[in-house]
């Protein structure tokens, strides 16, 4: 079994091995779901803390709403995923952390090239995309992956 | 309600990314001396308690560039007693709930 940690900025791929790594973009809808969520007077939209896998490697863009070719195997251990929300008192960065862990049912060898945070556990809201590199690649049930994404407000 | 854990940082960072590069960049904040880091748990993770540590540890870098929390509290005692044996050194002691002469800032 393999196991592998990273992230869309900084990527644990073999212990006390660190690799920087991609731009976090948020997207337009994201931006206007965060403004809704501190400013609005209407029910505010849900909390970003779910990620989603895809084998695609497109750039991230500011207009996109959905990730591209998004794994949805049903039964499958890389589907979207709500994350381990972490945040220190006093600093304006928080992160998600999510473990995706292949099985039977899913589609292998994958590599895993970019991720998407959105606020609902199917649909919802795409708020922040980011490649995964380097990327990950999994290839037998039991292989899984860490992601940990950096979150920064200023 | 969503499990949490609180842990005692005694060195905190604050990681941002470069516009250019994408590249992490940590912070060390000596200004806001201690201070509090706080893990929220789903409420459904496969293999529960082995990916909420590995969670933990995976993520405390981007929070502290100390060897570990001095402490940790939840109300997973099993979770807290594993994490603090995780972060427990030669040179490091994590212990399991708030000293009483905890101070933030």
């Amino acid at each position: 079994m393999q196991e592998t940690t990273h992230s869309p900025f900084d990527v644990l791929t073999q212990p006390g091995t660190r690799h920087d790594d991609g731009e976090l973009l948020r997207t337009n809808v994201g931006t206007d779901a965060v403004h809704g969520q501190v400013f609005g007077t209407a029910a505010q939209p849900a909390a970003f803390n779910y990620i989603a896998v895809t084998a695609n490697a497109t750039a991230p863009a500011a207009a996109d709403t959905t990730l591209t070719a998004e794994i949805t195997t049903a039964g499958g251990g890389l589907i979207r995923k709500q994350a381990t929300y972490a945040h220190t008192t006093g600093t304006q960065t928080s992160t998600l952390t999510a473990t995706f862990t292949a099985n039977g049912s899913d589609s292998l060898p994958v590599t895993l090239a970019k991720a998407g945070v959105f606020n609902a556990s199917s649909a919802g809201t795409m708020g922040f995309e980011s490649l995964i590199s380097p990327t990950a690649t999994l290839s037998a049930s039991g292989d899984n992956v860490t992601l940990t994404q950096t979150n920064t407000t200023s | 309600m969503a499990l949490t854990i609180t842990l005692g940082n005694t060195s905190v960072v604050a990681s941002s990314q470069d516009e250019e590069t994408g590249e992490v960049i940590r912070e060390k904040r000596g200004d806001l001396g201690n201070q509090i880091t706080t893990f929220e748990f789903p409420d459904n993770i496969d293999g529960q308690t082995e990916i909420q540590l590995a969670h933990v540890v995976d993520a405390w870098p981007y929070h502290s560039d100390a060897d570990g929390p001095e402490w940790v509290e939840s109300e997973d005692e099993l979770l807290a007693q594993l994490i603090a044996r995780r972060f427990t050194t030669d040179s490091h002691k994590c212990q399991v709930g708030r000293p009483k002469n905890w101070k933030e800032g």
